[in-house]
């Protein structure tokens, strides 16, 4: 089996997820404690025998590079192959942003050109979900298609949100719709693409001519359907777009059902991450653990229901947090009160305040379409003053650099953002 | 540039570590590894504490005389990469005996590890040898060591510690004189008026170890140091913070749950101790569980009650289970509605449903069904010591102090 180079989608703004982004891009946001959004298809790439991985980048890329390194928590750190990450970059023709999913492709045309390979598998760092990839490239190859797309069934009622293919008995995609309003099929497109590599080439030097953005969703995948030129593989595991800040609030509490549709307890293949040298979890004689995912460096002094604590979280005495996820290094003080809240990386809520208490019903002023489901966000290393309340549907982002904290308390709905932010 | 150089003089330091030991009093811990590869504190292996205090040290040239199973530390040590030690000058290496072309035998003691690599010592740019042991629990920054040796001249600067009265006869007790001159040694007295005792951390200058090894001199106490006394060449370097030989499963039990009372040891930010991680996913405590008191590491699915214990990664601990001033390590399993006191618990062991493991109770030795204590260490001081794949059937009750060997069956399987 010759090899398959993989192509990762890393760039997109993930402007939904409101400001859990604001600072980092979408695959380096926090997911199930310890690890980060991309852990998982970089885990699937090297679980699937895939050693050549080009990630391209684009939005606040810092926290992701950092994390990624030079691949080595994934034994991608390798004499052939191994792990790259592509920047938009200048070239001796031309310099831009990457203007769209394929354009991204498009523009590192010439890595794509040099490789030898025979496929290439253009993945989204997106998502969580565990697959093997050789599945899907056994499939590509018997379809005798130039291209497939990763597919799941979703529920009828959320159609709208993905691209709905229908599929023809040999497998061939006969009709592909973007975000139907109605739709009698419930295949969805995982966004995940296998390409014969000389195949993409020549597509995409034909297709750049004529639309600049050019988009995988938008323009190639329609463009293949037409031509009757692509087929779908049916994964039929567990699958999911971290799209918008309620499906990442749910999919991350799900992970505390007595079985997680998400394997990941498997401890001769768990997903692999950055490591980290805390020492591990420490609780003490007053602490009142109970449903919870908590990693290592923690210390717990208070009570801790049904929520999940990244690594270095501090839960002071008397403390209570419930239906919570904690990022890496937050303080919860004396006394503290947090519930239904998303607390981002290394902010501290101080003694007696109270964080996440109120009326679900009253949408967020600045951001009514994301935050509506009665969850708190506090952005990244802010400061939230003693005895201070939140209510619920809030988004506070102040920054402890500078000393910009919400000052009083902020009422359901509200918003205190320190600097600019976009509705 | 030259400012510094030409102000301060600079040692260059190479550091051996004793990892030989068979640690037989350690039991069943170390029927299958190297004392200094026994787990500790919840992901930790003993060594790892010497071998982070040597790099927050700024000390990067580290070989580890091994020879007693030596597989657990190669495999735990590696190139160094937990401890950045996987370097192009320096690192850390393992050496074990080898065949050098003349009479070859084993490590026969502390000084005669040391010889038989004296080669390293003779190659070395080092001008002080700086010699631990792999086998203790303790934060130490050696720089202050090294300054004092440097400040003191001699050619053997030593680690001391005050220790209580009662505690003298585990030691080496040296006296030390006002101006920090070691002028008597002692080793373990049945009584002691000296009140400090030796912490088995030597500082040497080179030329003087190499002139002070040689065939027939095997002990580094002995041989190296005591003749050493009546020169005045002995320098006692006084260190006050917390130290713990790990010489018997009553101090291996007893350093691993002070950690509950002195987290600071593993969880000092500025003095991080450096592992071979896990990589496990986060511990899981399920929605009936109460855990208080503890240390969990990654990896622990707890759904029962832990409280004073420390669990390693991997560890499961079922709906109804209790678990009490006990230590378990990786990847062991405690069965619904078992009960587990005042236990040690090694990898891979199972414990089946409410099965009884320890006690309160202060036997000494072992009875219970299991064999009575007939290695040296097999006294475990009413602590019930379970080596690594043993499994107790469910129902099936394992005393206070027993010793389980390694993959034993205890008690038969019973229809539930």
């Amino acid at each position: 089996m010759s090899r398959t180079a993989v192509f990762i989608l890393a760039g997109g703004v993930g402007k939904r997820l409101s400001l859990l982004t604001r600072y980092r891009a979408k695959p380096a946001v926090s997911f199930g404690g310890k690890y980060r959004i991309i852990d998982f298809t970089l885990t699937n790439c090297i679980r699937s025998g895939m050693d050549e991985v080009y990630i391209l980048t684009q939005y606040i890329s810092r926290s992701l590079v950092r994390h990624i390194g030079i691949g080595k928590p994934w034994d991608m750190d390798r004499m052939t192959g191994g792990l790259h990450v592509l920047h938009p970059h200048l070239g001796y023709q031309a310099a831009d942003w990457y203007r769209g999913t394929a354009d991204a492709i498009f523009q590192n045309i010439s890595v794509l050109r040099k490789l030898d390979c025979e496929n290439v598998l253009i993945l989204s760092g997106d998502h969580v979900y565990l697959m093997d990839y050789r599945d899907f490239i056994s499939f590509h190859r018997e379809s005798g298609k130039p291209a497939s797309v990763g597919v799941v069934d979703v529920p009828k009622g959320m159609t709208s949100e993905f691209g709905i293919a229908t599929v023809d008995r040999a497998g061939t995609i006969t009709r592909f719709e973007e975000k139907p309003k109605k739709s009698d099929g419930t295949l969805a497109s995982m966004g995940i693409y296998l390409f014969n590599r000389e195949y993409l080439v020549s597509l995409l030097n034909n297709l750049e001519v004529k639309h600049s953005d050019l988009d995988f969703g938008k323009h190639v995948i329609p463009h293949l359907v037409s031509k009757g030129m692509i087929s779908a593989f049916h994964f039929e595991g567990y699958w999911l777009d971290i799209g918008t800040l309620r499906s990442y609030y749910q999919a991350s509490l799900e992970l505390l059902a007595e079985r997680p549709r998400l394997g990941l307890y498997s401890w001769s293949a768990p997903v692999l991450t950055a490591p980290d040298d805390s020492p591990p979890l420490v609780v003490t004689r007053e602490a009142d653990i109970s449903n919870s995912l908590i990693c290592n460096g923690c210390l717990v002094r208070g009570r801790v229901r049904s929520s999940i604590l990244s690594p270095g979280v501090r839960v002071e005495k008397g403390a209570s947090v419930e239906n919570s996820i904690l990022f890496n290094e937050c303080t919860i003080a004396a006394g503290a009160e947090v519930r239904n809240a998303i607390i981002d990386k290394g902010s501290v809520v101080g003694p007696r305040a109270r964080v996440g208490f109120g009326d679900a019903r009253v949408a967020n002023q600045l951001q009514p379409a994301y935050l509506d489901f009665g969850v708190t966000i506090v952005g990244k290393r802010t400061a939230i003053p003693a005895g201070v309340r939140i209510g619920t549907n809030c988004l506070v982002g102040g920054t402890l650099d500078k000393g910009l904290v919400p000052k009083r308390d902020l009422p359901d709905g509200g918003y205190f953002i320190a600097g600019e932010m976009r509705p | 540039m030259g400012s510094a150089q030409g102000n301060r003089k600079f040692l260059k330091t190479l550091v051996l570590i004793l990892a030989g030991g068979t640690g037989a009093e350690l039991s069943v811990l170390t029927r299958h590894r190297a004392k200094t590869a026994v787990p500790f504190g919840g992901r930790y292996r003993v060594i790892d504490f010497c071998l982070s205090n040597c790099v927050h040290s700024g000390l990067h040239e580290i070989a580890v005389l091994a020879q007693y199973s030596p597989k657990s530390l190669i495999d735990h040590i590696g190139m160094g990469k937990p401890w950045d030690l996987d370097r192009k000058t320096g690192g850390v290496y393992i050496l074990q005996p080898t065949h050098n072309g003349e009479a070859a035998t084993w490590y026969l003691g502390t000084a005669d590890a040391l010889y038989q690599n004296i080669d390293l010592v003779r190659n070395s740019k080092a001008d002080t040898i700086l010699v631990l042991s792999g086998d203790q629990i303790y934060v130490m920054d050696y720089r202050l060591l090294l300054q004092e040796h440097l400040e003191k001249g001699k050619a053997v600067t030593i680690a001391i510690k005050e220790v209580q009265a009662s505690q003298r006869s585990r030691f080496g007790m040296v006296r030390c004189s006002r101006d920090g001159i070691v002028t008597a040694f002692r080793e373990k007295p049945a009584a002691s008026t000296f009140r400090f005792a030796s912490l088995g951390i030597y500082v040497f200058r080179r030329d003087f170890l190499l002139d002070a090894l040689g065939p027939g001199k095997t002990n580094i106490v002995f041989d190296i140091v005591m003749p050493m006394l009546k020169r005045r060449e002995v320098a006692g370097f006084t260190f006050e913070g917390y130290w713990e030989d790990i010489g018997s499963i009553k101090s291996y039990y007893r350093a691993s749950l002070q950690l509950l009372r002195n987290r600071l040891l593993i969880t000092d930010p500025d003095w991080p101790i450096f592992t071979l991680g896990s990589e496990l996913a986060p511990a899981r405590c399920g929605a009936g569980s109460r855990v208080s008191d503890s240390i969990v590491a990654d990896g622990c699915t707890v759904k029962g009650r832990v409280s004073g214990s420390i669990l390693f990664p991997g560890v499961t601990i079922d709906k109804g289970a209790v678990v009490r001033d006990s230590i378990v390590l990786p990847y062991s399993r405690i069965g619904s509605g078992a009960r587990v006191t005042r236990a040690i618990l090694d990898k891979f062991v199972v414990i089946g449903n409410e099965a009884r493991v320890g006690g309160a109770g202060k036997r000494r030795g072992a009875k219970a069904g299991e064999r009575a204590a007939t290695r040296p260490g097999d006294e475990t001081d009413g602590i019930a010591v379970l080596g690594r794949g043993a499994r107790v059937a469910p129902g099936a009750t394992v005393g206070p102090g027993a010793l389980v060997e390694p993959h034993e069956r205890v008690g038969s399987r019973r229809p539930r």
